[in-house]
C-alpha cells in the first residue's frame, strides 16, 4: 500500500486558496480535486459521498464544518494549517515546515479519534465555561491588553455554583462552586493535559473537564506558576478538580454560557458528550497512551478540594479573596499542635527556667556559645507563634492561653536574671550585655523575618526543622536575661534597653506570624481586625524608640567614618588619625582614637589637641587618645 | 481610639520636635528702621582685568550674606561700596583710601591677593578702619598693623600642613618644589614648605618658574630623571596651568600639590585644562563633597537661587567673611565705631561657617581647618581635613 492516498478532495476558503497550486502539483501522486468551500456547500452530497480523503484549508469554521461532513460521509481528513492557526498545529501535532505538513495531510494511515460535542455544538479544541484569567484570555496579540485583560479579570474572579452530573460507567453528581471550568479532549501541550499529566489520547472515548475553584488569588497565582514552571505536572493541584469521563452535563443557577472553541456561546444547561472514534484524520502526535488504551480509558474523579457543604455555601458567589480563608477542618493537625504550644506545661517552665540560667551565665561569662545554647533550650516561640494564630483567627482560647503562658514565662525569666544577677558578687559589663542594650530598627528587621520563617516553618512539617535557626535569629531569652539582670542590679537603663529589644523581637514575630499566617491562607472567613489592629499600634510605639536608636547608631557611624578623614595640626606637629570609637558610658561620649605621629607627643600637645576636638566636634566629648608613632 | 490618636498624635509632635534641632546660625529676625543711614561697607577686589572672575566670584559671596541678613539688629541697612584693584598692590591702595575717606565706610572686605593686601598694611594702621582680608594668606599681611584681619589660615599653617601630608601620608621622601620667585605668596610657601619638610627628614629639589618654556621644559626633564615623585606648585593658576601642560609633554606624571586657591581658579578659569590636573592635590579652605552646616546650606541654596550656578570657593570666602563682619559690627552699640568692630572682629569665637567653626584671634589671625582637596570631575573632593 501507498504511503499516500492515491485521491483527495482539497476543500479551500478565500485564505486557503493560494495553496491550491501547491496541493495540486504535490510531490506524492495524489490526485487532487480542489473545491471552493462554498460550492462545496451547494452540492456536499455530490462531492462527499464517494470520496475517501479530505484535505482542509481555512479558518476555524470551515475545519468544523468539514469535520462533522467527515463523520457524516466517513472520509479522512488531513489539515493544511493557515499560519495563524497555532492551536490547530499544536493540538494535532501538525509538523511545522510545508514540505512535511503536505505529507501527512495526504497519508494514507488516517487515525481515529473521538470528538466532542457540547449540546449539539462540535468542540475542536476546548469550550470554557465562566473565568479561567490567562488560560481561556483569546487576546494574546496584544500583549498590554492580555495583561491588562488578566489583571481585570482576576481582581474580579468570583466562584459560581454548579452542578455537574457524569453519565459514564460512573453515575455521580456534584454540586459545588468553582470560577471556571475547561472541557476539553486534546491529550497535550495545554493546560488540561498540563494538570492531568496527559493521561489521555485522542481515541480513549473520555473527555476532560478541569474545574478551577481557587480559595484566593494569591493560591490562583501559585497555580499558574505552578503551570507555567512545570508544565508536566502529574499531580493534580489543590483547588483543581478532575474528572475524565465519556459524558458530563454541567448547570448552573446562574445564567452562564460555555464558550466553545473561543468563536461560539452555547447557553447552560449543557450536556458534553463524546462520540469515540467518529472520525479519522491524519495527525502528528505520538502519544503513548495511543497504542494502550488500557491506560488511558479509566474513569477519573478527583474532586476533594472542590468546595462542597459548608464551604460552598461560604464560598459562592463571593469574590475570591486575595488571601485564602481556611476551615478548621483543613488544618486540623496544625491548629491542634498550635492549641498544644498554648498549653501551660511543667516542662516548659524548666526549659525557661534553665534557658535563663545558661543565657545569664553566658553574658556574665561573655560566652556567645553558651548564650546560643540558651537560645535553642527556651521555649518561647512556640507560644509566640500560637498567640499570633489565635490573633489572627479570634480564637480567644488560643490567644489568651498562649498570652498567659508568655506572660509567666517572662515573669520568671526576669526573676530568674534578676535573682542570679543579685546573688553574684561580680558585675561586669560584657559585649554580650551591650549588644543587648541598644535595640534599633534593625533587631526589628530580624524579628519580623524570623517571624514570618517561625509562621512558615510551622506550616509545612517537612521544614520544621529549621525553627532551630529561628529561634537562634531572633533570640528571645537572652534579652530577657539581660534585662532581669538589670532589675537585680537596680538599673532601670539597663532594664529597659534590654527589654524594649524583648518587646521588639515579641512584637515583631506575632505581627508577622500572623500576616504570613494570612498570606499561606489560614484566617479564618470571618476575620478579626481589632487584634491586628491593637498588635499593629504596639508596632509603631515600639518602632518609634528603635528608629531613634538607629538614627542614632547610624549617626555614631557617620561619625566615626568621617572621623577617619580628620587630621591635627597640633603646636607644629602632624597628627593622623587612623579610627576612631566613639562610646556612651554612663551618659558620657567616650571618643577613643587612635593617632600616628611623628614627633613625640606632650602634655601641652595633648591639651591643644584637646580643645581642637571640643571646639571642632559637637557634644561635650571625653578624649581618650592612643598613639602610634612614625619612627 | 480618639484617645489612642490623641496620644500618638502628641508621641508624633514630641518626637518631631526633638529630632528638629536646627543649629543654623541663622540670622535673627530683624525690624528695619526706615529712615536711617544704611552702614557702609566697602569692598575691594579685582573685579576688572585678568583676575575678573575671581573678584565677581567673591563679590557675588558678599552680596549672598547681605541676602542672608540685608538688615544689621539694629535695622540699618547694609549697603556695599565696592572698589575695582586688578589685584593691583597699588590700585589696592588707592581703593582703600577711596573708601575710608570719601565713602566714609565703616569696614571694609577685600578679596585680592595678598601681594595687595601686603602693600595695604601701611596706611590700614593710619585709617584704623578695621579691614578683613578674605583670600590672602600670606603670614605677614597681619603683621606691623592691628587693623587688617584674615578669614583664611596663613602661609605658615598652610605649608606645614601640606609638607607633613607628603610625607608622613603620601610616604614620599623626594619632592621637588617649583618657586615663582616674582610671587611673594610663592616664595614665602614654598620657602615654607621646604623647612617643614626638610626637618622630618625629607628632600627637597627646587626649581624656579620661568616664562621661557623651553628652559622650564629641561628643568622638568632633569626632575623627572631624578625619580622625583611629587611636586610642590605653590604657584598662581596660569603658570601652574603652563607648568602642567609641559609635564604632559615630557610624559611625567608626578604628584601635584598645589596651594589654597589654585584648584578653585583652575575651576573657575580654567576649564579646558582640567584634564592636566585630574588627580591633582591641593590644600584649600573649602571643598565641594563634604557634609555643610545649617549654614553652608543656607547660604548655598540661596547662591545657586540668586546666581543659579553651584558657587565657588572664592564665593564661599566671600560670603563667611561678609557674614563674620556683619557679626562683629552686631555686637558693637555704634555700628559705626571703627574700633569696637576691629575689635569684635578679632575676637570672633567659633563662628559657625560653611564648613565648620571659624575664629579670629587678637592678632588678626583666623584659626579654621584645612582641606587637602583632589579634584574629582568639576568637583573638590575631600581626602583629608586638618584642624
Amino acid at each position: 500500500m501507498s504511503d499516500h492516498v492515491p485521491s483527495a478532495l482539497f476543500i479551500f476558503s478565500e485564505e486557503g486558496k493560494s495553496y491550491v497550486d501547491t496541493i495540486e502539483k504535490n510531490p506524492y501522486g495524489t490526485k487532487i480535486t480542489s473545491i471552493f468551500f462554498d460550492t462545496l456547500q451547494n452540492n456536499e452530497t455530490e462531492y462527499l459521498k464517494d470520496c475517501q480523503h479530505v484535505v482542509v484549508c481555512g479558518p476555524l469554521a470551515v475545519i468544523k464544518e468539514v469535520v462533522r461532513q467527515g463523520i457524516t460521509y466517513q472520509f479522512s481528513v488531513g489539515f493544511i494549517p493557515l499560519p495563524t492557526q497555532i492551536s490547530l498545529i499544536s493540538c494535532y501535532g501538525l509538523p511545522k515546515d510545508s514540505e512535511a505538513i503536505l505529507s501527512l495531510a495526504l497519508r494514507n494511515n488516517p487515525k481515529d479519534i473521538d470528538i466532542v460535542f457540547c449540546n449539539e455544538t462540535l468542540v475542536f479544541f476546548k469550550a470554557v465555561i465562566g473565568r479561567i484569567p490567562l488560560v481561556d484570555n483569546q487576546d494574546k496579540k496584544n500583549k498590554i491588553n492580555f495583561l491588562r485583560n488578566f489583571l481585570k479579570r482576576l481582581a474580579s474572579l468570583q466562584l459560581l455554583p454548579f452542578t455537574i452530573t457524569t453519565q459514564g460507567t460512573k453515575q455521580d453528581r456534584l454540586s459545588t462552586a468553582a470560577c471556571g471550568m475547561i472541557i476539553s479532549k486534546i491529550p497535550e501541550g495545554n493546560f488540561t493535559s498540563s494538570l492531568t499529566g496527559n493521561k489521555s489520547s485522542l481515541s480513549d472515548g473520555m473527555l476532560t473537564m478541569i474545574m478551577v475553584a481557587p480559595f484566593s488569588i494569591v493560591n490562583y497565582l501559585r497555580l499558574i506558576l505552578k503551570i507555567l514552571i512545570r508544565p508536566k505536572s502529574i499531580s493534580v493541584p489543590d483547588s483543581i478538580g478532575l474528572i475524565r469521563t465519556s459524558q458530563i452535563t454541567v448547570q448552573s443557577p446562574r445564567e452562564l454560557t460555555a464558550h466553545v472553541d473561543g468563536e461560539s456561546d452555547v447557553k447552560i444547561p449543557v450536556n458534553f458528550r463524546i462520540i469515540p472514534k467518529a472520525l479519522k484524520i491524519n495527525h502528528g502526535r505520538k502519544n503513548a497512551y495511543e497504542e494502550k488504551p488500557g491506560n488511558s480509558d479509566q474513569e477519573i474523579f478527583i474532586t476533594k478540594s472542590m468546595p462542597a457543604g459548608k464551604e460552598l455555601t461560604k464560598a459562592c458567589d463571593k469574590r475570591v479573596p486575595f488571601f485564602a480563608y481556611a476551615s478548621e477542618e483543613r488544618f486540623n493537625d496544625l491548629f491542634v499542635a498550635l492549641r498544644n504550644d498554648a498549653r501551660l506545661d511543667v516542662s516548659y517552665f524548666v526549659l525557661m527556667f534553665l534557658s535563663t540560667v545558661l543565657a545569664t551565665v553566658g553574658l556574665y561569662m561573655n560566652s556567645a556559645s553558651v548564650i546560643i545554647g540558651a537560645m535553642l533550650l527556651a521555649p518561647l516561640m512556640a507560644p509566640i507563634i500560637s498567640l499570633a494564630m489565635g490573633l489572627l483567627r479570634t480564637d480567644k482560647i488560643m490567644f489568651r492561653k498562649s498570652l498567659i503562658k508568655i506572660f509567666l514565662g517572662i515573669i520568671l525569666a526576669l526573676l530568674t536574671g534578676a535573682f542570679l544577677a543579685f546573688i553574684s558578687p561580680y558585675q561586669p559589663l560584657t559585649s554580650e550585655m551591650q549588644g543587648r542594650l541598644n535595640p534599633t530598627v534593625l533587631d526589628l528587621i530580624v524579628a519580623v523575618s524570623a517571624g514570618i520563617a517561625g509562621a512558615y516553618t510551622k506550616s509545612y512539617k517537612e521544614i520544621l526543622q529549621s525553627l532551630a535557626g529561628v529561634a537562634i535569629a531572633v533570640a528571645l531569652v537572652p534579652p530577657l536575661a539581660t534585662a532581669g539582670i538589670g532589675i537585680g542590679r537596680l538599673d532601670p537603663i539597663f532594664f529597659s534597653q534590654a527589654f524594649l529589644l524583648f518587646l521588639t523581637n515579641l512584637i515583631g514575630i506575632v505581627l508577622s506570624a500572623t500576616f504570613t499566617f494570612r498570606v499561606l491562607g489560614f484566617s479564618p472567613a470571618v476575620r478579626g481586625k481589632r487584634g491586628l489592629l491593637v498588635i499593629a499600634l504596639f508596632l509603631i510605639a515600639v518602632s518609634i524608640p528603635l528608629l531613634i536608636s538607629f538614627q542614632s547608631i547610624a549617626a555614631k557611624f557617620a561619625f566615626e567614618k568621617g572621623w577617619k578623614l580628620e587630621r591635627f595640626m597640633v603646636n607644629g606637629k602632624y597628627l593622623i588619625v587612623q579610627n576612631a570609637d566613639l562610646k556612651r558610658i554612663r551618659g558620657n561620649q567616650i571618643l577613643t582614637v587612635e593617632i600616628l605621629a611623628r614627633d613625640q607627643i606632650n602634655r601641652s600637645d595633648l591639651n591643644e589637641f584637646k580643645r581642637k576636638v571640643k571646639k571642632n566636634f559637637p557634644n561635650d566629648l571625653i578624649i581618650r587618645a592612643k598613639i602610634t608613632y612614625i619612627p | 481610639m480618639k484617645t489612642i490618636y490623641i496620644l500618638l498624635s502628641a508621641l508624633f509632635l514630641l518626637i518631631t520636635s526633638v529630632s528638629c534641632d536646627d543649629t543654623a546660625q541663622t540670622p535673627k529676625q530683624v525690624v528695619p528702621v526706615k529712615g536711617a543711614d544704611p552702614i557702609k561697607i566697602g569692598i575691594i577686589g579685582p573685579l576688572s582685568g585678568p583676575d575678573k572672575d575671581w573678584g565677581e566670584s567673591g563679590l557675588s559671596g558678599i552680596k549672598t550674606a547681605t541676602y542672608l541678613q540685608p538688615y544689621l539688629e539694629n535695622g540699618r541697612k547694609i549697603e556695599l561700596i565696592s572698589e575695582d584693584d586688578q589685584n593691583d598692590p597699588i590700585l589696592a591702595k588707592k581703593a582703600l583710601a577711596k573708601l575710608v575717606n570719601e565713602e566714609h565706610v565703616s569696614s571694609v572686605i577685600v578679596m585680592s591677593n595678598s601681594e595687595s593686601v601686603l602693600n595695604l598694611r601701611n596706611i590700614a594702621e593710619n585709617l584704623k578702619t578695621p579691614i578683613l582680608a578674605i583670600a590672602a594668606t600670606h603670614p605677614d599681611i597681619t603683621e606691623d598693623n592691628s587693623y587688617i584681619s584674615q578669614l583664611l589660615f596663613d602661609d605658615n599653617f598652610q605649608a606645614s600642613v601640606a609638607a607633613s601630608f607628603v610625607i608622613d601620608e603620601l610616604l614620599v621622601e623626594h619632592a621637588a618644589v617649583m618657586i615663582d620667585k616674582e610671587n611673594p605668596h610663592s616664595l614665602y610657601l614654598a620657602k615654607q614648605f621646604i623647612n617643614k619638610f626638610e626637618s622630618v627628614g625629607g628632600v627637597i629639589a627646587e626649581i624656579s618658574f620661568t616664562s621661557d618654556s623651553a628652559l622650564l621644559q629641561k628643568n622638568l626633564e632633569s626632575l623627572k630623571n631624578k625619580n622625583i615623585s611629587l611636586l610642590y606648585l605653590p604657584l598662581d593658576a596660569d603658570n601652574a596651568v603652563a607648568t602642567a601642560r609641559l609635564l604632559d609633554a615630557i610624559n611625567w606624571k608626578p604628584i601635584i600639590l598645589g596651594s589654597d586657591m589654585l584648584q578653585a581658579t583652575i575651576l573657575l578659569q580654567h576649564q579646558e585644562s582640567l584634564d592636566l590636573f585630574d588627580g591633582m592635590l591641593a590644600t584649600d579652605p573649602y571643598t565641594t563633597l563634604s557634609p555643610q552646616t545649617n549654614y553652608g546650606k543656607s547660604v548655598a541654596k540661596l547662591y545657586r537661587k540668586s546666581f543659579e550656578s553651584p558657587g565657588t570657593v572664592l564665593a564661599a570666602a566671600g560670603c563667611e567673611g561678609a557674614s563674620i563682619m556683619f557679626s562683629a559690627i552686631n555686637r558693637c552699640q555704634n555700628s559705626e565705631d571703627k574700633s569696637c568692630i576691629n575689635s569684635m572682629l578679632r575676637t570672633t569665637h567659633d563662628f559657625l561657617g560653611i564648613f565648620g567653626k571659624i575664629s579670629i584671634k587678637e592678632n588678626g589671625k583666623s584659626e579654621r581647618a584645612i582641606f587637602i582637596n583632589t579634584i574629582n570631575g568639576r568637583h573638590l573632593q575631600v581626602v583629608v581635613k586638618v584642624y
